[in-house]
């Protein structure tokens, strides 16, 4: 392989991304902020209600945010009419980080609600983080560390209301970064 | 994006990846031979050295295998005359989840050396898993395994849990890589 067709190759896949990422900013972004506005209701509930009363607002928030995701992901496959594997291995790694999260409860135990929340945060600051790295998109790198270290520094400097804080921290960095997507996947295509 | 356009790009992708591959696979096979190496001696000392000796060797063997590393991603470098931007990705992935380990280790305030490297294994398994679902599937079958093996060590031969990863799990580092390398030449 010589020096010229790897630069080729780097433009080609340069163009490839940036052509996507515009096309899909879009779905994409909102796909962020269904995840956020579930974060938010289903921590918020979490942090207010009694726990039996919790356990139902997240049961119908996840029944009703999958929908969503599940619509907007079809959308988003269906926009090109092809379905790309690279979408099929982002799908296998969030499966890979759930996995790995319910082994390691099941290995180790951390057996209270606060503790498996927690875990269930920094599983998915990793994931956004490494979603942010596949996709040379440094802000989405920028959410999963700000949602790792709030997670971490609220649980223990504020305990009592870690749920709060992750509900509006996690839910309104994953909505905010959803709508920045939105916006400016539209001025993208508003420029083409 | 109309349907000729996608087409197009991944028929784009594909051929970069297959190229890629073909370069970039007799490195990575390489550098999972050195890793299946450092697991090998590392888990052995672990499992027969005195607890002062541990630190000292795995100290050793991280040094010596990361040189190694960066010495083969150099090289690689150089033969293609290119240095890519993928390689800061990369980097930063394996150091996310270095991170992603001690907060885990710190958080769930696990003490227990067995438990600690069990934590750490999981999630190199974890992240070779991944790592693969992009480059390479043998990649993601050789993390499934060691995922597998290092649960089955740790609940079935827990006293004998560091010398089953040496042999089974280096080895399987090891095979895979010279596999990967060999098959790409």
């Amino acid at each position: 392989m010589n020096e010229r067709q790897v630069l080729n190759d780097l433009k080609a896949i340069r163009q490839i991304m940036d052509r996507t990422r515009q096309s899909t900013s879009g779905e994409g972004g909102w796909l962020s902020v269904t995840g956020g506005v579930m974060w938010l209701i289903g921590f918020l509930g979490q942090q207010s209600l009694p726990e039996h009363l919790a356990g139902w607002v997240w049961l119908v928030v996840n029944t009703i945010g999958l929908l969503v995701i599940a619509w907007l992901w079809l959308r988003l496959t269906r926009q090109g009419h092809v379905s790309s594997p690279v979408m099929r291995s982002i799908m296998l790694s969030w499966l890979a980080l759930g996995v790995f999260a319910a082994l390691f409860v099941w290995l180790f135990g951390p057996r209270t609600t606060h503790h498996i929340l927690l875990l269930a945060l920094i599983t998915t600051a990793l994931g956004i983080v490494q979603m942010g790295l596949l996709f040379s998109y440094w802000p989405l790198c920028m959410v999963g560390v700000a949602i790792a270290a709030a997670a971490v520094g609220t649980s223990f400097l504020i305990p009592d209301y870690f749920l709060l804080a992750a509900a509006l921290l996690g839910g309104g960095l994953l909505i905010g970064i959803g709508l920045w997507m939105v916006r400016s996947g539209a001025r993208a295509k508003g420029a083409r | 994006m109309d349907r000729n356009q996608a087409l197009d790009d991944l028929k784009a992708i594909r051929q970069i990846m297959d190229r890629t591959q073909r370069e970039a696979g007799k490195h990575g096979g390489w550098s999972m031979v050195i890793a299946g190496v450092m697991w090998l001696i590392g888990f052995t000392a672990t499992q027969f050295l005195p607890d002062g000796y541990i630190n000292w060797t795995w100290a050793v063997i991280s040094i010596a295998g990361t040189g190694a590393m960066i010495w083969i991603a150099t090289r690689s470098t150089r033969r293609s005359g290119v240095r890519t931007p993928l390689w800061w990705p990369i980097f930063l992935f394996w150091w996310a989840l270095a991170v992603f380990d001690l907060l885990l280790v710190w958080l769930f305030d696990i003490t227990d050396g067995i438990q600690i490297g069990l934590v750490i294994l999981l999630t190199f398994a974890m992240g070779y898993a991944q790592f693969g679902l992009f480059y390479h599937w043998l990649i993601t079958a050789a993390g499934a395994s060691i995922g597998v093996l290092a649960i089955s060590a740790f609940l079935l031969i827990p006293s004998h849990f560091c010398l089953a990863m040496a042999i089974l799990g280096g080895g399987l580092l090891i095979g895979s890589g010279l596999w990967i390398a060999c098959s790409r030449t």
